[in-house]
């Protein structure tokens, strides 16, 4: 049964195979794995538009998309649907799958997408995340007169 | 890149940190031509505004660890480990300009370590004391530009003048911590910083922000050798800073002087440069390289290393850090929810320890302040559990604790690395640069007593965060190896059969080669030092100006 899901799984085209072609997954999986608290989750705070931006330039990009296929993948198995499409308690329990049951890998698959979506929310704004500098207030920082509302200069 | 056309300059500096800035505004200002050559490149206060916690990672202010490593050996590895150890950075300005400006002189008694304290590994006294150096510490407070109150304290050393402006303003809980200080028998006192607390020679006064320490100062306020020196050095006209310079030889003439210098752009173009007299401020683990590599028929084992000694006594500094943590909610009547302005209180009762602490009596400096934001390593942190992450509702509610709910009071001791025969640098067998050049390989082993001394340091301080009713204190590291502060690597004494330099920052071997950084410490004080390389250099610097007059130079 599993394997014929996983047949029926198409992966997507090159073209789609870009970060943003996965970033209803991304979404979905940043979601969940940094929710809202009191504060902003990692959504909120801009993180998927950084992650897409730096996949686009990133050689760790390969792992990444192979921690969204796994997510789609399992969905698929275990849920029928991709896995945005699923119930937030449904997407957590592949998300669960991932951390207790894929052995060593899906362990660093959870810990990849963790550490990335608060490096999106914590980033500077210029760099895709940390929409208006949220992340920032959030953490009690709040300088965007000199910081967050200037554009980036890089060295020459 | 065309051969750079350059005028012989009457002085080459090699280095544009906390020992090249002062030379460079001193012998400029006398109307001597200066050429500065630094490494890395030149950023600017539009760089430093867009800073985030992922240029630092990236090491913005540090070479390429590929292209440009030192390599590290320990007891514990037998096999050299490619490091960043011993960078203080590679950029114009140097290590000034990420520095925390903590910037204390160091106490009479660290001038004369062994004859305090006797016989303990490699340590030797000063060739000159802290009265020679207290009208240059006051100089470079000037020129640098220091916040802070003299004469707070009943333990530092004797002043000729007040700090050229007040201390920066305080944090609402320092009355608080200044009072558990008091309670302990203390004696608190505003940590100078080299971060204007006015304007201050053209140079605005800080407005707190959350992206200082390790950071770049986007607005001018903090005191680097670039924005209070450099700058000032290139307004007379006679000074001139080429970036991506990297110095890969002293060049000597027959009878022995230092000619100039080659140097290599980013193409791995050569090119050189000659001047009358060579200053070599690469920072002491790069300067000792630089005279290594820089192999003659006089000097076969490298510039001034006739005696063996250079490289050798390689010290980092002690560090030892800890924290208070309060639960905000348990604490109503603590003014402990900002984060700016700073909270800036020192203690010197410690930094010599009571009779039956340790071998030596050698104890440390204790700071406190707040830590440095840095909300992305923080999070990832708490989320990153080794193994695997937290997430979903746990992880969210352990950042709301964290950033909401919490605060933390850091305590950083400052004290002593001893030197030791265990611990040098030498040129590295095996790795190069990308230039091909050998890099820096390190020795570290650290005496057993820098451990002692951190952590009974450290425990003084926590009794302080205790006693201000934290909900839990810790030390994190105990007597563990700053990676910036380095020094000692061309050791300065009398004796030329003992040491690299003299009192004067000059080598024995070569009259007008002089080596003005960290490298000329014979001990690396229980304060952090950079005030006091700022001090040695512009005290070199009038030494330098002296001998051009008579002509000797």
């Amino acid at each position: 049964m599993t394997e014929l899901r996983s047949r029926e799984y198409d992966p997507p085209s090159m073209e789609e195979s870009t970060a943003d072609g996965r970033r209803s997954t991304l979404t979905a999986a940043l979601a969940r794995l940094v929710p809202p608290g009191a504060g902003p989750g990692a959504v909120e705070a801009g993180a998927v538009d950084y992650v897409v931006r730096r996949l686009a330039r990133d050689p760790g990009a390969p792992s990444v998309m192979a921690a969204l296929d796994l997510l789609d993948r399992l969905a698929l198995d275990h849920g029928g649907s991709l896995f945005a499409g699923l119930e937030p308690t449904r997407q957590d329990e592949i998300l669960h799958r991932v951390a207790q049951g894929s052995g060593p890998e899906g362990v660093q698959v959870l810990r990849l997408l963790v550490l990335l979506a608060l490096e999106g929310s914590f980033c500077h704004p210029a760099r895709g995340g940390n929409h208006g500098g949220t992340g920032w207030k959030f953490a009690g920082l709040d300088t965007p007169e000199t910081h967050s509302d200037l554009p980036r200069c890089r060295a020459s | 890149m065309p051969r750079l056309v350059t005028d012989v300059p009457d002085v080459l500096i090699i280095g544009s940190g906390a020992g090249g800035g002062p030379l460079a505004l001193v012998l400029a200002r006398a109307g001597l031509d200066v050429l500065v050559l630094e490494k890395g490149p030149l950023l600017s206060r539009g760089d430093y505004r867009g800073q985030d916690e992922l240029d630092l990672r990236q090491g913005v202010f540090f070479p390429r660890l590929e292209e440009d490593p030192h390599t590290v050996v320990t007891p514990n590895t037998r096999q050299p480990v490619h490091t960043l150890l011993g960078w203080t950075a590679s950029c114009v300005g140097g290590g000034t300009v990420h520095m925390g400006s903590f910037l204390y002189r160091f106490h009479p008694d660290d001038f004369r370590v062994r004859s305090r304290c006797g016989p303990y590994e490699e340590v030797a006294d000063w060739p000159f004391g802290y009265d020679d150096l207290e009208p240059y510490y006051a100089r470079a407070e000037r020129e640098v530009g220091v916040s802070g109150r003299g004469g707070a304290s009943p333990f530092e050393g004797w002043r000729s003048g007040p700090y050229p402006m007040p201390p920066l303003p305080a944090h609402p809980l320092t009355a608080w911590l200044e009072e558990a200080c008091r309670g302990q028998g203390l004696h608190p006192f505003p940590t100078p910083r080299g971060i204007n607390s006015r304007p201050y020679q053209g140079r605005p006064a800080c407005d707190p922000c959350d992206f200082c320490t390790g950071y770049g100062c986007p607005t001018g306020a903090r005191g680097s050798s670039q924005e209070a020196l450099l700058s000032r050095a290139e307004q007379t006209g006679r000074c001139r800073v080429v970036p991506r310079a990297m110095a890969r030889q002293i060049t000597l003439d027959a009878r022995g002087r230092a000619t100039g210098c080659l140097w290599l752009d980013e193409t791995g173009g050569e090119h050189e440069v000659r001047a009358r007299v060579v200053c070599v401020c690469c920072s002491a683990v790069e300067s000792a390289r630089l005279l290594l590599l820089s192999k003659s028929s006089l000097f076969p084992d490298g510039l001034a290393n006739d005696h063996g000694l250079v490289g050798r006594h390689l010290q980092f500094h002690g560090v030892t850090m800890g924290y208070g943590l309060f639960q905000l909610d348990r604490h109503p009547g603590l003014p402990l929810a900002a984060r700016r302005p700073f909270l800036d209180r020192s203690v010197l009762d410690h930094y010599f320890l009571p009779p039956g602490v340790g071998e030596i009596d050698k104890g440390g400096l204790i700071r406190f302040g707040l830590p440095q934001p840095q909300p992305m390593t923080e999070a990832q942190a708490l989320a990153d559990t080794g193994d695997g992450a937290l997430w979903g509702e746990t992880l969210a509610a352990r950042l709301h604790r964290h950033f909401v709910e919490e605060r933390r009071i850091e305590v950083e001791v400052f004290h002593d690395f001893f030197p030791n025969a265990r611990t040098f640098m030498e040129l590295d067998p095996e790795v190069r640069d990308k230039w091909g050049l050998p890099v820096a390989r390190i020795h570290l082993d650290l005496p057993p007593h820098q451990r002692v001394a951190g952590h009974w340091v450290g425990q003084r301080a926590l009794e302080v965060l205790d006693d201000l009713g934290a909900d839990e204190v810790g030390l994190q590291i105990v007597g563990g190896t700053s990676s910036y502060l380095v020094h000692g690597t061309c050791r300065a004494g009398r004796d030329p059969a003992t040491s690299v330099l003299d009192g004067h920052c000059r080598t024995h071997a070569v009259p007008n080669l002089f080596v003005v950084d960290g490298s000329f410490m014979p001990t690396s004080g229980g304060a952090a030092p950079t005030l006091t390389l700022f001090a040695i250099s512009f005290r070199t610097a009038d030494f330098i100006l002296d001998r051009a007059h008579s002509g000797e130079l």
